[in-house]
């Protein structure tokens, strides 16, 4: 009992840094709904930065600290904010998990090329780190040891840790769950353009929220350097601590910072209870099995991570009213180009690689072209499983050492090398279903690091294995000679590689327009649409992932022959991320994406390593290992410019150059049928004029109030991208009184009040509020000054309790008792998550905290859409005593009766266009019909 | 790639110590491209240099001496040579200071002498191959086929699969074995690892060759009895070791030690390292060891060592490693032993050292004479001329390679360098080591026993 209970007391103090770091996960979860991969090398940079200025420079200590954790950390966070994550909101999964992966990469490597430059061409003291395994920390050093029992000692930096450990999660839980600031950060992260309209500026919870996550990485490391053995300046172990990390962090499914907290106490704990007990001594014959295999018993957090993720399962189902797609195409630039124009530049680009492969390159550059190509099939992998799948997975790596492996065993043991392809071929594809086979339940994050988990297992055990690896000598692999043909030569592999890519490039394309690949559209879009349109939700998925595995090893194999060898360490995970990332930078929906960056990851570090010259021009290059992974850092940056890739990019860039080049006015194909342009302060008199009705009346005529208007437009243009969608609006609205708005779908009803509250800028046209322009205010801002918009896929925040909900408008604890008062449905779901309300509750949940602080101008887009009758009503009572206590409304309908009745003014609008507003005491019913049937009829 | 990050793949203090502690315990042993001998062989009998030597040679059978004329990167009477070496990992830590100098300053140093035989030699550069195999190979391709070099001194690259090109174009290498293109026997006949072989595997079916130098020279500096010590061998989680550690413990009682402890609790390469080191210092202690000898790398040893005293174990602690850069840690590691195999240390000072380091400072160079990395490529280089000093007749690569194995005995170098023999030094280990320990009081490394050969091989069934 003695050694059970020191073995857990000790353990569980070691895993405070775990705990610090699923912390500062659970943070980037809660605040940037990322998971940051790169957690671990922030936290090594701190320590590497704080190691050089205390040791190497020789500050104090506390300087040191306050330098690296409160300057430097913070600095950084709120650079990658900048340049990077604030332009990600919202691009995707793989778009996210590739900038953090840029972190992974490139920090480290800026702190180490800092200060190898400022050593080199200042001559400042920093010093060489390679020994550098026993780093002082802030506490005193060496450690003092606090013998707590007999058998348990604990060392004064493992108490530093594990108090600070504490702190942290106790000052995040509470700024998280209890501060406005943290309410509105969370409410950010659901619903980003919502928490815009309710006045927060997301450019500052961004901010704030990356500030605090490098700093706590910051502080991480510097508490976790003293630790040697587990941390010391060895960057790998905190990425791989960070690994143990994350599965504390998904065990408090990346939520609940407590949890969290105590879960990588008990990491720590459950790692000793292994080392100790799980021996024949204890567990039998079993327990001697589990020690004799290498890396099986501590890569037990590994086990619990896809444990933990297969029974945690974070994303939650939550019903949230209104459409919702999940992944919209992307758009595609080149649509209009004939077929050869836009195959032409990749047919040029081809054969001008293979004449270089075959008659101008030397042997290293043609064994360079050989890999890049090899790898070119490897990368298409991605293109399947995240391009077309919409599911990033960290296992490539994993299926190409398993497929090498396996065709090394195989010619090794005299198969003939055809045969062996086709072992690792399928040996790769059954680890593919083996690693579908968790993702099948799960989503998303959860789903990426389920492949990240298996990844790691496979690393740690299966390539641990002697007989499979053949040792650390690994297995010899070469292309065979067939016949006359000898494949050895490297020109006929140019060309037998060439026509390879190009085979599984037509493969992988034609993928997307087949049985399975419009069935993965479908789930990508609505996964429940899918399953109620009879799609095999499991079988697509594991399809895909086989595939995908299966590409990843007919590469792998190639890849090893071009190499010479397959070992069991020639791919570690790390790689796998660095794959990933470098095909997304590139773009990972298209092969041609896949197919440049392989080329590129071999050509780039050559041609950084030896220069290039061309002619009398030339560099160089240079030795220094970390100019690539800045590199790579600036791709990254890139990459939150253009999601989609930089092939994407130039696409993008020859279509604007083509629309540029075409004569005006032909912009908008929609509006290809309608006169020219119209003078300002003058509706359209159009088709909408109805034979025989009353004549149209200019905007604001009819009805006018007295007084200058509350909300003007003048000619407002705005659109999305190069779709116009309002072309010249003009309307006045005046202050108190109902204004319903009708128009069929497409007329221009959401983007009319997405323009009026700021979420969509103006092309042309301005805007004007209490007479003052706010065109360019952005939508938080005109939100205080008090135009709200109620949207139409209902304004609450569904992963917020009905109280937060209304937290965010009601501060004051009195308005929000009166809010209780008068719906007591909310009252009864106070703690309930608003997005487990029904659309009736939710849509009263939207509207009441308006009704106890009213704005000047409340805009609500569709209120009545998909609720019955009876609770239509009780929105339009609210809507009423709103009107009642002075907001100025503007109603959006497509079709409802009801609103009618509450209006002063109603008005049509009809492809982009207001098409007439008149009281409503002066309606034509036929004007009426028109407007419900789409405008353009006259009856 | 560059990105190359595996722990194994980064040969730092960290990896070479591992694998040379390994492999200082499990010679190479040959290729069988000729049959093996079916001799009955005593295993687990203790056999001194030449004995093993002998047997070594039985069962590889003699080397097929290549054929041909070749004389790429002779020039009239100047000989071009280059060097491929781990100057630094992937991540840019420079683990092997003074890798390419120590070659260098040697060869200048002939030069200055006059030559050898008339001729002198032109050292075309060093490059660094960055522990990844495509670099290395680019190098090595660059060195042979641009540069056009004799031969390359030092070939040091940990992570490289140039052996069959090297033997195929006949180009003679020299420099630490801690790459596996060193091991063979007639396909690698151009290879000579200064510290002969170094971790090969797989290469006498069935059984591996170990040396008990370790023990052994512990048990001289410290003039315990065998009787007296029970020992415990504490191994990283991956084959080498564990077979490593296994046979330690077979050659300790072997001795007349007790080896009550012999496993592989630390994680190995791409596991987790443990937060916590106390279970497996209480398990040692359990034991009742009095002698913790670990073969694991030295960042794990520092927490190791920390664990145990913290634990309360008063006994002794062996490694295998001992840069002189790690003097300033010695208090974390005091009192601990330190063997370094293979060649001296510099806190023996000598006229060897003294040279070394005139030599270095000669070409303006600022490494540590008694590195590692300086070392092995300074003996590589001593090697390399002390065998061209032998060739009779035309100077061809084949020529060169000839005189070394048709049996050449090459003297240790002083104080610095262990000897070896060849051709059974491309299967054999060294007996060859120094003893020192770590004081943390002086915050020094002190010496014990200066260079000298201790202890015996051993043949055992591979595990």
């Amino acid at each position: 009992m003695d050694k059970f209970f020191s073995l857990v007391l000790s353990g569980g103090v070691s895993g405070a840094v775990y705990s610090l770091l699923a912390i500062g996960l659970v943070l980037n979860y809660q605040t940037a709904r990322i998971f940051n991969f790169g957690h671990g090398a922030t936290a090594f940079s701190a320590a590497f930065l704080f190691y050089q200025l205390n040791t190497g420079l020789g500050w104090s200590k506390w300087a040191a600290l306050v330098v690296t954790v409160f300057l430097f950390a913070p600095l950084a966070g709120l650079l990658w904010d900048r340049l990077v994550f604030r332009r990600l909101a919202g691009a995707g999964e793989a778009a996210a998990t590739v900038a953090s992966v840029g972190i992974l990469i490139t920090m480290p490597a800026l702190v180490q090329w800092f200060c190898d430059v400022l050593r080199g061409t200042f001559g400042v003291g920093f010093v060489d780190t390679s020994t550098a395994y026993v780093v002082p920390g802030i506490g005193p050093n060496p450690p003092r040891n606090f013998r707590v029992t007999s058998g348990l000692v604990i060392s004064s930096n493992q108490l530093i840790a594990l108090v600070v450990a504490l702190v942290a999660f106790l000052g995040l839980w509470l700024l998280l769950r209890f501060t406005a600031l943290g309410l509105r950060m969370r409410a950010a992260v659901d619903k980003p353009e919502l928490v815009r309209l309710r006045g927060t500026n997301t450019n500052t919870t961004s901010g704030v929220a990356w500030v605090l996550s490098f700093f706590l990485a910051g502080l991480a490391g510097v508490l976790a350097a003293p630790l040697p053995g587990t941390f010391g300046l060895t960057g790998d172990n905190y990425t791989l601590a960070l690994f143990v990390a994350a599965t504390a962090a998904v065990i408090a499914g990346l939520r609940s910072f407590p949890v969290a907290f105590l879960a990588g106490l008990l990491i720590g704990a459950a790692r000793n209870l292994a080392e100790g007990y799980v021996s024949g001594q204890y567990l039998g014959p079993v327990g001697s099995w589990i020690e004799g295999v290498y890396g099986l018993r501590s890569s037990l957090p590994y086990w619990v991570l896809i444990v933990a993720l297969v029974v945690v399962g974070m994303e939650r189902r939550r019903r949230v009213a209104g459409t919702s797609s999940e992944a919209t195409p992307p758009p595609d630039y080149l649509a209009d180009l004939p077929r050869w124009r836009r195959h032409l530049p990749w047919v040029v680009a081809g054969a001008l690689l293979l004449i270089y492969g075959l008659f101008l390159a030397d042997s290293t550059w043609r064994t360079i072209v050989l890999s890049g190509l090899a790898l070119a099939i490897v990368f298409m992998s991605f293109t399947v499983v995240t391009g077309l799948g919409g599911m990033v997975s960290l296992a490539q790596s994993t299926f190409v050492t398993v497929a090498a492996l396996s065709a090394g065993w195989a010619v090794g043991h005299g198969w003939p090398f055809l045969l062996a392809l086709l072992l690792g071929v399928v040996a790769a594809t059954a680890i593919g279903v083996v690693v579908a086979l968790p993702a099948l339940r799960l989503g998303g994050v959860a789903l990426t690091l389920a492949t990240l988990a298996l990844a790691l297992l496979g690393f740690s055990v299966l390539f641990n294995i002697a007989g499979f690896t053949n040792g650390t000598e690994g297995w010899r692999l070469a292309f065979p000679a067939v016949g006359s043909l000898d494949f050895a030569d490297d020109r006929v592999m140019v060309v037998v590689l060439f026509v390879l890519v190009l085979a599984v490039a037509g493969i992988v394309g034609n993928l997307e327009r087949s049985a399975a690949g419009r069935a993965m559209a479908a789930v990508r879009s609505s996964a429940p649409g899918a399953a109620a349109s009879g799609v095999p939700l499991g079988l697509t998925k594991l399809t895909i992932f086989g595939v995908s595995a299966a590409l990843a090893g007919f590469g792998g194999v190639l890849l090893a022959c071009v190499q010479g060898t397959a070992r069991g360490f020639s791919w570690p995970p790390i790689m796998g991320f660095l794959w990933l990332a470098t095909v997304v930078i590139f773009g990972v929906r298209r092969p041609q994406g896949a197919i440049v960056a392989g080329l590129v990851s071999v050509a780039l570090p050559r041609v950084i390593s030896h220069g290039l010259h061309l002619g009398s021009v030339g560099w160089s290059g240079t030795s220094s290992p970390v100019v690539a992974q800045i590199l790579f850092g600036l791709g990254a940056i890139g990459l939150a410019q253009q999601p989609e890739g930089t092939l994407a990019s130039v696409s993008a860039l020859r279509h604007r150059r083509r629309l540029a080049a075409r004569p005006a006015g032909v912009t908008d194909t929609a509006t290809a049928v309608m006169p020219g342009t119209l003078p300002l302060g003058v509706t359209s008199p159009a088709l909408a004029a109805p034979a025989g009705g009353p004549a149209s009346a200019p905007a604001g005529s009819s009805a006018s109030p007295a007084g200058s208007p509350l909300l003007e437009l003048r000619g407002v243009r705005a659109g999305y991208g190069e779709v116009e969608v309002l072309h010249g609006l003009d309307l006045a609205v005046a202050p108190g009184g109902v204004l319903t708005l009708l128009g069929a779908n497409g007329a221009g009803k959401s983007t009319l009040c997405r323009t009026v509250a700021g979420l969509t800028s103006c092309g042309a046209g301005r805007v004007l509020f209490r007479g003052e322009d706010v065109t360019a205010a952005p939508a938080h801002e005109r939100s205080r000054m008090g135009i709200v918009l109620v949207p139409e896929s209902r304004g609450i925040f569904p992963s917020l309790t009905v109280e937060e909900n209304l937290q965010l408008w009601l501060r004051d604890q009195a308005l929000r008792d009166g809010v209780y008062d008068r719906f007591p449905n909310l009252a009864a779901r106070r703690g309930v998550e608003a997005g487990n309300l029904s659309g009736g509750e939710q849509q009263m949940l939207s509207l009441a905290p308006f009704i106890a602080r009213p704005p000047a101008l409340l805009l609500a887009d569709e209120p009545t859409l998909g609720l019955s009758v009876k609770v239509a009503g009780e929105v339009l009572a609210a809507l009423r005593v709103l009107r009642d206590e002075g907001t100025t409304l503007i109603l959006v309908e497509e079709k409802a009766q009801e609103v009618l009745t509450l209006a002063d003014q109603v008005g049509a609008l009809s492809l982009g266009r207001l098409q007439w507003l008149r009281a409503a005491a002066d309606l034509d019913p036929d004007e009426l019909t028109s407007a419900y049937l789409g405008g353009a009829a006259t009856v | 790639m560059i990105f190359l990050r595996s722990r194994r793949a980064r040969a730092g203090l960290a990896g070479v110590a591992a694998l040379v502690a390994a492999a200082t315990f499990a010679s190479c042993s040959s290729t069988t491209d000729n049959g093996t001998s079916s001799a009955p062989v005593d295993l687990g009998k203790p056999m001194d240099a030449a004995a093993a030597s002998k047997l070594a040679i039985e069962k590889a059978g003699p080397i097929q001496f290549a054929t041909g004329s070749t004389v790429r990167g002779v020039n009239g009477k100047v000989i071009t040579i280059g060097g491929v070496a781990d100057v630094k990992d992937s991540t840019g830590i420079e683990n092997f200071p003074g890798v390419c100098d120590g070659a260098k300053a040697r060869f200048e140093r002939a030069n200055r002498e006059g030559g050898v035989n008339g001729y002198t030699f032109s050292y075309a550069g060093c490059t660094d191959s960055g522990g990844d195999p495509t670099k290395s190979k680019d190098a090595v391709t660059e060195m042979v086929e641009d540069k056009k070099v004799f031969g390359l001194v030092p070939f040091s690259a940990s992570v490289s699969t140039v052996g069959d090109y090297l033997n195929d174009e006949h180009v003679p290498y020299f420099g630490w074995g801690i790459s596996t293109d060193y091991c063979g026997w007639n396909n690698r006949q151009f290879g000579f690892s200064i510290t002969q072989s170094v971790a090969c595997t797989a290469v006498l079916p069935g059984q591996t060759f170990y040396s008990s130098a370790g023990l052994e020279s512990y048990l001289a500096g410290t003039g315990k009895k065998p009787a007296d010590v029970s020992a415990a061998f504490v191994g990283l989680g991956a084959a080498a070791s564990e077979n490593s550690v296994k046979s330690f413990a077979k050659m300790a009682v072997g001795l007349g030690m007790k080896a009550p402890y012999a496993k592989s609790p630390i994680p190995g390469p791409g596991a987790p390292p443990l937060s916590d080191y106390t279970p497996i210092a209480r398990d040692i202690i359990a034991s009742g060891a009095n002698l913790v000898a670990s073969t694991t790398t030295p960042a794990t040893i520092f927490p190791l060592v920390a664990a145990l005293r913290s634990s309360g174990y008063t006994g002794d602690i062996l490694i295998y490693f001992a840069d002189p850069r790690l003097a300033p840690l010695a208090d974390q590691l005091d009192k601990v032993y330190a063997m370094t195999p293979n060649f001296g240390s510099d806190v023996f000072p000598s006229a060897t050292f003294k040279q070394i380091d005139a030599d270095l400072k000669a070409v303006g160079s600022q490494a540590d004479a008694g590195a590692s990395g300086t070392l092995t490529s300074y003996g590589a280089a001593d090697l390399f001329l002390k065998a061209f000093a032998k060739i009779s007749g035309p100077v061809t690569t084949e020529a060169l390679v000839k005189v070394l194995n048709s049996g050449f005995d090459y003297p240790a170098l002083g104080n610095a360098m262990c000897g070896s023999t060849w051709p059974a030094g491309r299967v054999l280990g060294n007996d060859c080591a120094a003893l020192v320990k770590f004081d943390g009081a002086k915050k020094a490394i002190v010496p014990i026993k200066d260079l000298q050969t201790f202890g015996h091989e051993y043949l055992f069934a591979a595990a």
